[in-house]
């Protein structure tokens, strides 16, 4: 089970709460015991989705049946190291302006599970302290 | 144990069987903890009653059916709970659902976004 949280803010909407990543143990589990194919597979997919927005036809917007069955039937890998199996997580799952881009600021944090606040009372004046 | 591997499955008049892609049980109060979960990479908590489910693989496409529960979880008499799928607030449908993840809001019967302790959620394509 893992320790660590990302806690990230979207350039695309800095006016929102800071926001918090929690990985599934299952998923670093398979990470860490070298399942995963290698990232650009899923960049692949993201990227023609966010196309098919763009342009508008999302709704209709289906995979390529080659790219989609990647991410089931490239080669694997290897294993990661609870490290890596986060950063690969960041580079899949948060967007792609946080970490991709620069900025006059970090745009995320890996932290530990007992540095996020537990207390909502003030969680939209959350800001992400460098 | 075994693994099965199959396109598709049918009965025996050819009618294909629909599983659920993807599935989480969540706590969505405090700062989110997963439960358990199936094909789920992680969830990003966005705010007061707003989650977004991240698929550890994607969907062929957005145009997946969803079901979703809340269960507040607390001793306060001051309405049920709702698990709302799908793009809430006037957002956009494609920001909030895309074959990668998927915004699950929670809110009361005033609509005001509320954490809660189980939150249910489920992808069928």
């Amino acid at each position: 089970m893992t320790d660590y949280r990302v806690i990230f803010d979207d350039p695309d909407s800095l006016d929102e709460p800071t926001k918090v990543l929690v990985p599934s143990d299952r998923w670093m589990k398979e990470a860490m015991e070298g399942n995963l194919p290698p990232i650009t597979v899923f960049w692949d997919l993201q990227d023609d989705e966010q196309k098919a927005i763009a342009e508008g036809r999302h709704d209709k917007f289906e995979h390529d049946p080659e790219k989609y069955m990647k991410q089931f039937t490239a080669p694997r890998i290897g294993p990661l190291t609870e490290e890596e199996a986060l950063e690969y997580l960041i580079m899949k799952d948060l967007p792609r302006k946080c970490w991709a881009e620069q900025h006059n600021r970090p745009m995320f944090k890996i932290v530990t599970k007992d540095q996020v606040p537990t207390d909502r009372t003030f969680r939209n004046a959350w800001e992400l302290v460098q | 144990m075994s693994t099965i591997k199959v396109n598709t499955i049918q009965n025996t008049s050819g009618v294909e069987s629909y599983t659920s892609k993807i599935w989480v049980n969540f706590n969505g109060t405090g700062t989110v903890a997963i439960n358990d979960e199936g094909n789920v990479s992680s969830i990003t908590d966005n705010g007061t009653g707003l989650s977004r489910v991240n698929f550890a693989n994607a969907t062929s496409s957005a145009n997946y059916a969803t079901t979703g529960s809340a269960s507040k979880h607390d001793t306060n008499n001051d309405g049920n709970m709702h698990c709302h799928c799908n793009g809430y607030n006037g957002g956009a449908s494609n920001a909030n659902t895309t074959s990668n993840s998927y915004l699950v809001t929670c809110f009361t019967t005033t609509v005001a976004t509320r954490d809660c302790g189980v939150v249910t959620f489920m992808v069928t394509q």
